[in-house]
């Protein structure tokens, strides 16, 4: 139970973070940094990098990672540009526009359910396949654009940039699907099945989960979401291509990390990725700020994401390993207590 | 047992090659001639050399996708330290400081993955953006045209020209480099010590520290090894192309990847070849300098490189569930 609740000092560090950060930039830019504009501004920059930081943490929860997340939006993403462009003569904008969502929608499950079944089928670890994957879709998205950059009728411009109660819409989806994420995952049969699968497949097989099913529907799932970010990112720019947001593979992957789950499997919390996402885009926003004017501002950026990543995934396995050491310590000194002969067991 | 399987997995591969070739030299008979054979040996250089070091952390179970990042890093520092120091030594020197900048980039890979015991994955994927944005940030984001002079005379060093039916065929010296350097691995693979060590590692590391075996320096060494050859491969990518540009040896990890999986070597480690891998390198590269010669767009390479990904992971899974299940070793539903 522990594990699917995250632990309380976690949590409070997180939130500790991203109230440090934001007092930190708000003196340092104490006229621009906090006020309520900057602050939507942000909000309506978070959705696309937190959906996929979704589609890490889920597939991190059962041992597993999708590295084509990127590829997925992209693809989903034209495919609504190309179908939503194709179709407005015949169908009007509304009509179009709604066809080229259900196409990117589709595109993510299809290629959420190729990742998961041949994730299932094949047993080779995740990462060699779905970088397969990636290459694919990218090569097929490549193929049939030629490259070129898609563009959309426009009609999607309220996901992108509209508000509703000043609030942005896109983050709205995005808090959304955090909340629905987080029921299914610690409230639902298939969420326990998904701790149960990431904490040992093995056992898992032991006691007659289908982990093959578990498998198909988490892939298909964050290719899911993968093309909600996809539509999101269609959205606010009206345009598409396979290039498009090329550092947001690692940039979800640090989200996720951040998050606290484990890259291992069967630990950690989805809901925590709303957290982590305000304190990335947090540093992103300080970094923008700082470097702003200058030319290698955005590799510089890039530098501090891979140093971060490296950072915090270290951080994380320290105190991962403080606090197994005490459980064990506690539940050693219990069974002393209860004068059962302990056994050693292996770390 | 295990070496019949990796015996089939080559000629399987050889086969495929063979049937390809054939395919491309009936579609377009420029196919056969020595000029585009060398021509594919030569582009298939820098790809090769990437593909060799990810085999060797490969087989000792991890995975290397910075080797692109130190490979371009490494030639852009050299080539900017040697323009500075106003260098007009032989080439040699300038392919030596590249590889030390690359092992000294492959021992910082290693030290986070073995002592701070992270996954080698998330490690890279960090380690790729860090490299990359580091040194387009801090070194120089602007493409060199002007190399040193013995660095750009490489690119026309070749080692024998073939005439035939008037029509040039040179053969470059980097080829032979790729070859000296493959046949040196696979025999330390296979005779050596360290070779064997490294198998034992990647099979199963528990069981390699009871025999004695030292995991983490063997560990080390596959990701030094890794940097060091991506170093040879980025100063061997700006010497071929005659200029010192940052933003090349993007995504060929992906490539490099697929070659080594094509080649037979697994993620969880213990497996893979020299000989495998370089089938794979050349399957890989004869399919992306040929697409164009049979009038498929370019465009459409990565899909190929995906496919033989997948179907390199996919046909041997397949068969060894066959193999389980046959043998009633499958739990399962």
């Amino acid at each position: 139970m522990e594990a699917r609740l995250g632990s309380r000092q976690y949590v409070i560090a997180l939130i500790a973070l991203v109230v440090l950060l934001f007092v930190i930039l708000s003196i340092l830019a104490p006229s621009t940094y906090p006020t309520l504009r900057n602050v939507l501004s942000m909000a309506s920059q978070m959705a696309p990098l937190g959906l996929l930081a979704l589609c890490v943490s889920l597939t991190f929860l059962i041992g597993g990672i999708d590295l084509s997340i990127v590829a997925v939006a992209n693809a989903g993403a034209i495919a609504a540009a190309m179908t939503s462009t194709a179709l407005e003569p015949s169908l009007g904008a509304p009509g179009a526009s709604l066809v080229g969502v259900a196409a990117c929608l589709a595109v993510g499950v299809i290629a959420g359910v190729i990742n998961g079944t041949l994730v299932s089928q094949l047993r080779v670890h995740p990462i060699p396949i779905t970088l397969g994957t990636m290459a694919l879709f990218t090569g097929i998205a490549t193929g049939v654009t030629g490259g070129a950059t898609q563009f959309g009728t426009g009609s999607l411009g309220f996901l992108g940039s509209g508000t509703i109660a000043m609030v942005p819409v896109s983050f709205l989806l995005f808090v959304i699907v955090v909340l629905a994420l987080a029921i299914i995952t610690t409230k639902t049969r298939f969420g326990f099945k998904m701790y149960a699968v990431g904490a040992s497949d093995k056992v898992s097989r032991f006691a007659r989960l289908e982990v093959e099913k578990v498998q198909v529907r988490t892939y298909m799932l964050s290719g899911f979401i993968a093309s909600i970010a996809g539509l999101v990112m269609f959205a606010g720019s009206n345009a598409a291509n396979v290039s498009f947001g090329s550092s947001w593979l690692i940039l979800a992957i640090l989200i996720a990390v951040l998050s606290g789950v484990d890259p291992y499997g069967g630990k950690g919390r989805v809901l925590l990725v709303l957290l982590a996402v305000v304190g990335m885009q947090q540093v992103q926003t300080g970094i923008n700020m700082a470097l702003g004017r200058w030319d290698g501002a955005s590799f510089a950026a890039e530098f501090t994401f891979g140093v971060l990543l490296i950072a915090v995934l270290g951080l994380n396995r320290r105190l991962g390993k403080a606090e197994r050491r005490k459980l064990r310590k506690k539940s050693k000194s219990e069974e002393i207590q209860q004068g059962e002969p302990t056994l050693a067991t292996p770390a | 047992m295990i070496k019949r399987l990796l015996g089939s997995r080559e000629l399987l591969l050889a086969a495929v090659i063979l049937v390809l070739a054939i395919v491309f030299g009936m579609l377009a008979p420029q196919f056969f001639s020595f000029a585009h054979m060398f021509g594919i040996g030569r582009s298939a250089v820098v790809l090769g050399l990437l593909s060799l070091g990810l085999l060797l952390v490969m087989i000792t179970g991890g995975i290397d996708v910075s080797v692109s990042a130190t490979a371009v890093a490494s030639m852009y520092i050299t080539s900017v330290a040697l323009l500075e120091l106003n260098y007009h030594g032989p080439f040699l020197l300038a392919a030596v400081l590249a590889v030390v900048i690359g092992a000294v980039f492959g021992l910082v890979n290693a030290t986070l993955v073995t002592i701070l015991k992270l996954p080698s994955l998330i490690v890279t994927l960090g380690t790729l953006t860090l490299f990359r944005g580091g040194l387009l940030a801090f070194v120089g984001s602007d493409r060199l045209r002007e190399l040193p002079a013995k660095m750009s005379e490489f690119s026309t060093a070749q080692l024998f020209t073939l005439e035939t039916g008037g029509r040039p065929a040179p053969f470059h010296v980097s080829v032979a480099v790729l070859i000296v350097i493959a046949v040196l691995l696979a025999w330390a693979l296979r005779s050596t010590t360290w070779g064997k060590s490294m198998y034992a590692v990647g099979d199963d590391e528990v069981a390699a520290r009871r025999l004695g075996v030292a995991v983490t320096p063997v560990k080390i060494s596959a990701f030094v090894l890794a940097g060091a050859l991506a170093g040879l491969a980025g100063i061997m990518s700006g010497a071929l192309n005659r200029a010192a540009d940052p933003f090349t040896i993007v995504g060929v990890e992906m490539d490099a990847l697929a070659a080594v999986v094509l080649g037979g070597a697994a993620v969880t480690g213990g497996r893979g070849s020299v000989l495998g891998t370089m089938l794979g390198v050349i399957l890989i590269t004869m399919v992306a300098a040929s697409l164009v010669l049979v009038g498929i767009p370019s465009a459409w390479r990565h899909a190929f490189v995906g496919i033989f990904l997948l179907l390199g992971l996919g046909i041997p899974a397949l068969r060894q569930r066959r193999i389980e299940k046959a043998r009633g070793m499958v739990v399962s539903n």
